[in-house]
């Protein structure tokens, strides 16, 4: 899923370590969820967007359209 | 050499071709080391199956003791593991020194099933204890390893489980298929217990990879 984390974690400054560390998972994580190898639970999720203050939405973009 | 050098050097060098020149000259030193020590007459009765269960306990020991090495030592082990630098090991000290582990007691226990009497020069009831407890206890540090991941871990983990399933059912599935068929011989428990080690790994791998895991970082 597309998502804007390193948009925001390069705002804040932060390495994908320091995100690592301040969301309590490995570097791996960070990066496999910035390449789009991995779609995070929706707890880390919620956390993320909780961090850069910002919505789900915002940091994870679905282009899914319910049907009319 | 001087930090300087080593950073010009192409990451691929760094990071893929010396790991596997140091997997390389680990695995014919052991080897090496195992032929002096036992009676090299003793080995050349071993059949196939041993043999190949040999070769794959060594890789798995070699891989082992490379994490190992590589985690106690996070400066080294930086220049030769898929890592950003010394502090990502620091940080995943726990994960992989108990997978390191993990893998090494799983390969001796491999490696002393191969060599067992009658064919080899280890006494059954030694490779017995070894297999047993290295297969044993290799599992609980699993056990462990995955209870220490993160969840990008624990995916790939029940992942590479999911994997391995349908690998194991197709190869040996086919193969028990053959054989009740009367094409094939067969398989014997060592290739069975191969075949978990290889399709494991195979999983292993394919899991890693689809999380881009294997990307030369």
């Amino acid at each position: 899923m597309e998502n804007r984390v390193k948009h925001y974690r390069e705002a804040q400054g932060w390495s994908q370590g320091e995100l690592a560390r301040r969301l309590g998972v490995s570097r791996q994580t960070i990066n496999a969820v910035e390449t789009d190898k991995y779609d995070p639970s929706l707890p880390l999720a919620l956390r993320m967007a909780r961090l850069f203050a910002v919505t789900v939405p915002e940091l994870f973009i679905d282009h899914w359209e319910p049907e009319a | 050499m001087t930090k300087n050098e080593a950073s010009s050097m192409p990451r691929w060098v760094r990071k893929l071709l010396i790991p596997a020149l140091i997997g390389g000259v680990i695995g014919y030193a052991a080897s090496a080391a195992m032929l002096s020590y036992v009676d090299r007459a003793a080995l050349d009765g071993l059949s196939v199956s041993a043999f190949i269960a040999a070769v794959v306990g060594v890789l798995y020991a070699v891989i082992g003791l490379i994490i190992t090495v590589g985690t106690a030592s996070p400066w080294l082990g930086a220049r030769f593991l898929n890592v950003e630098d010394a502090d990502e090991l620091r940080e995943q000290k726990k994960v992989l020194t108990l997978s390191g582990a993990s893998m090494l007691l799983s390969g001796v226990a491999l490696l002393a099933l191969a060599l067992a009497a009658p064919d080899g020069p280890v006494p059954q009831a030694v490779a017995l204890a070894v297999g047993g407890g290295g297969l044993v206890v290799g599992n609980v540090l699993s056990v462990l390893v995955y209870r220490s991941s993160d969840e990008l871990m624990l995916a790939v983990n029940l992942e590479a489980g999911a994997l391995s399933y349908v690998l194991l059912l197709l190869v040996v599935g086919l193969w028990a298929m053959l054989a009740h068929l009367g094409y094939t011989a067969a398989p014997a428990p060592l290739d069975l217990l191969t075949l978990f080690y290889v399709v494991v790994l195979l999983a292993s791998f394919i899991a890693v990879g689809r999380r881009g895991m294997l990307t030369i970082r």
